[in-house]
């Protein structure tokens, strides 16, 4: 598993830099007078270069058992199972979730909410979640929006909390 | 004006305001330094010139030695400064030793922020002569040389730190490209345009990768966030440091020369300084395990750093870093014109900066403290109400810097690659030093390759940057131009 690990590790690396390599060489020339000098591709193109050496390397001591990391040989099945893992990826969705409604139901509801979720999830308990989020959202509102006069998204309900 | 009248009530209480302001701005990750500092200058347009710098400079001190708490605390750095504070800190922070790190940390800031602001009255002009003979030749092998620490921070294997600096160095490359204006990597998307924003990269590196890492156990969960074993007494603490007072000497003498730097600022002071010391130390293995050589070296460099800013400040007009830039600015606003004349011209006002500057740093040992004792309280919650709080911070931090969601996606795609790639056992460091570096290396390389008409000769022909390239290469081959030495020096006897 380990092995498998660098080489697709080195894979991915080569394929990031042929990806930027192709797109760097549809950057246009940077000529002055009738000499071309470095232009907007030059330097994504040597770090490209770079990384396709490091990923073949990377390739090549697979072979050699200097790997990456033990990776467990668990199924995805038995991953996903695991508690831990299950709140990693909550916290992934529930964080893409979060920011996809914050600008509609405002900041305060929406952070709310997913502090709610979150402390429930894991087992802060429903009274004190409510009571440490209801916090959160106070202490951040008045530090951010009164203190520092940074605007925070009001949404179309977020108004109804705070103004 | 002279030393007393800076005690007076109009200029002390602003003064001391804007430093407890600076502890509150600086531990809240996604606020900066700067972005404290050019909060403070607007509330200075009606007051004294003198009170309205003293609130400047308490404010950008504090808050650059506060970015380190919830750096050390919860591997989240509250500025940029404090990304090389996260490395030894935190590790000292999972052995119980948190506080005491912080108060390591803040002595450090102290005396570094001192030295800094002595070797401001003292070698000023000097200084800022040298620092103006860097052209972009020299800068280039300065950002070359800070890269060159990625080899240092990356235990273990070399080229999974050349890898991991060289993505930080592709992620600046996305935007507006300086040089020739034409967007690169953006893919029609505007937000990118402006490059990709380095706050939300750090929270997410290291903040939200710590929280993925903190969630997989339940026992785990219910524990205090931060559990210190042992009472801190400040001359205790005081004793530790003076056993390391030449690392301090050092770092804070690296601090203020990068700082001093136009365009090199306290972050990359606080990198290359705990490059060298782990280099340079008779135990670089026990760096990025809860070395306190290893929290002593940046977090002095950071502050010194400050004091450095001020040198092209003060002398030419020219602003070392982002907040001189914003000090500058209000310096003019106040009627005042830096650059060689001020020193002839406001003689009282420049002693005055110099006395707020020194004393700023005896007042930031009680107010650090009470930044400390705080935010300790504050994390002595249990780790399943503090993730959750970490994760809200995160999110509104990396939004606040720009007012834009796009950034918290980048939070979050960076959280995901930081446990990605600590599970691989792939280092962050020298990512986050590419981030950092990729515009001063690319911008100066390319620069100067166009000054010179393509020509590459002139990058080696001046003797700073043969000195900068002879750094490098002992940064790269120490150990073995060690043993050589030693090897030969055996022979002979």
């Amino acid at each position: 598993m380990g092995k498998s690990t660098n080489i697709w590790f080195g894979i991915i690396l080569i394929v990031i830099a042929v990806f930027v390599i192709i797109i760097s060489l549809g950057f246009p020339s940077f000529i002055v007078g009738d000499k071309k000098l470095p232009g907007p591709n030059f330097f994504p193109v040597i770090l490209s270069i770079i990384l396709i050496i490091a990923g073949g390397y990377e390739i090549l001591t697979a072979r050699r058992g200097d790997i990456l990391a033990k990776i467990s040989t668990k199924s995805s099945k038995e991953y996903l199972k695991d508690w831990g893992n299950q709140n990693v990826l909550i916290i992934v969705f529930s964080l893409l979730i979060y920011i996809s409604f914050i600008s509609w139901l405002g900041f305060a509801l929406a952070t709310f909410i997913f502090s709610l979720t979150l402390m429930i999830r894991l087992k802060t308990g429903w009274i004190r979640g409510t009571i440490f989020s209801t916090v959160a959202v106070i202490v951040i509102m008045l530090i951010f929006t009164k203190i520092f006069m940074v605007q925070l998204p009001e949404g179309s309900l977020g108004i109804i909390f705070w103004r | 004006m002279t030393l007393p009248n800076i005690f007076q009530l109009h200029i002390l209480i602003p003064w001391i305001i804007s430093m407890l302001v600076g502890i509150l701005v600086g531990g809240t990750p996604g606020l900066t330094a700067t972005m404290a500092v050019a909060l403070i200058v607007p509330i200075t347009y009606y007051m004294d010139p003198l009170a309205g710098l003293a609130m400047i400079l308490g404010v950008s001190f504090t808050s650059i030695f506060a970015g380190d708490i919830p750096a050390t605390f919860l591997r989240i750095p509250g500025t940029p400064a404090s990304a090389a504070a996260v490395l030894d800190g935190f590790e000292m922070s999972k052995k119980g030793k948190g506080s005491l790190a912080l108060t390591i940390d803040l002595i450090c800031s102290a005396i570094g922020g001192l030295v800094g602001v002595l070797l401001l009255i003292i070698i000023a002009p000097p200084l800022a002569k040298f620092a103006l003979k860097f052209t972009n030749f020299q800068y280039f092998w300065l950002g070359m040389f800070g890269l060159s620490m990625s080899a240092v921070l990356s235990t273990g294997n070399n080229v999974r730190g050349l890898i991991s600096a060289v993505l930080g160095l592709l992620v600046s490359t996305v935007g507006i490209d300086i040089t020739t204006g034409f967007p690169r990597f953006t893919f029609g998307n505007i937000e990118l345009m402006g490059g990709i924003g380095f706050i939300p990269v750090m929270v997410g590196l290291f903040g939200i990768s710590e929280v993925f890492k903190n969630v997989k156990t339940r026992a785990h969960l219910t524990e205090k966030t931060i559990n210190d074993k042992i009472d801190i007494s400040i001359f205790e603490t005081l004793l530790v440091v003076w056993k390391r007072k030449w690392i301090l000497l050092k770092s804070s003498f690296i601090g203020t020369f990068v700082g001093a730097l136009p365009g090199a600022g306290a972050d990359i002071a606080a990198w290359v300084a705990y490059g060298i010391e782990k280099k340079t130390s008779k135990k670089p293995e026990e760096f990025g395990k809860g070395s306190i050589d290893g929290v002593i070296a940046p977090t002095g460099a950071n502050n010194a750093a400050l004091g450095g800013t001020w040198i092209p400040a003060l002398v030419f007009g020219v602003p070392g870093d982002s907040i001189t830039a914003i000090v500058l600015g209000a310096m003019l606003m106040y009627g005042l014109k830096p650059g060689p004349l001020i020193f002839q011209q406001s003689p009282d006002l420049v002693k005055g900066i110099f006395a707020i500057a020194l004393i700023s740093q005896f007042f930031l040992i009680p107010i650090g403290l009470l930044g400390i004792k705080a935010y300790g309280r504050i994390l002595s919650l249990p780790r399943n109400i503090i993730m959750v709080f970490v994760l809200i911070f995160s999110v509104v931090g990396s939004y606040a810097i720009r007012n834009s969601i796009f950034d918290i996606y980048v939070m979050l795609f960076f959280g995901v690659v930081g446990y990605i790639f600590e599970n691989l056992n792939i280092p962050l460091a020298p990512m986050v030093l590419g981030i950092i570096l990729g515009p001063m290396i690319e911008d100066n390389l390319r620069v100067g390759l166009i000054k010179t008409g393509g020509n590459y000769l002139p990058f080696l022909t001046n003797p700073i940057s043969a000195v900068l390239v002879l750094l490098i290469i002992f940064t790269f081959f120490s150990n073995n131009i060690i043993n050589l030495f030693r090897m030969i020096f055996r022979k002979n006897k």
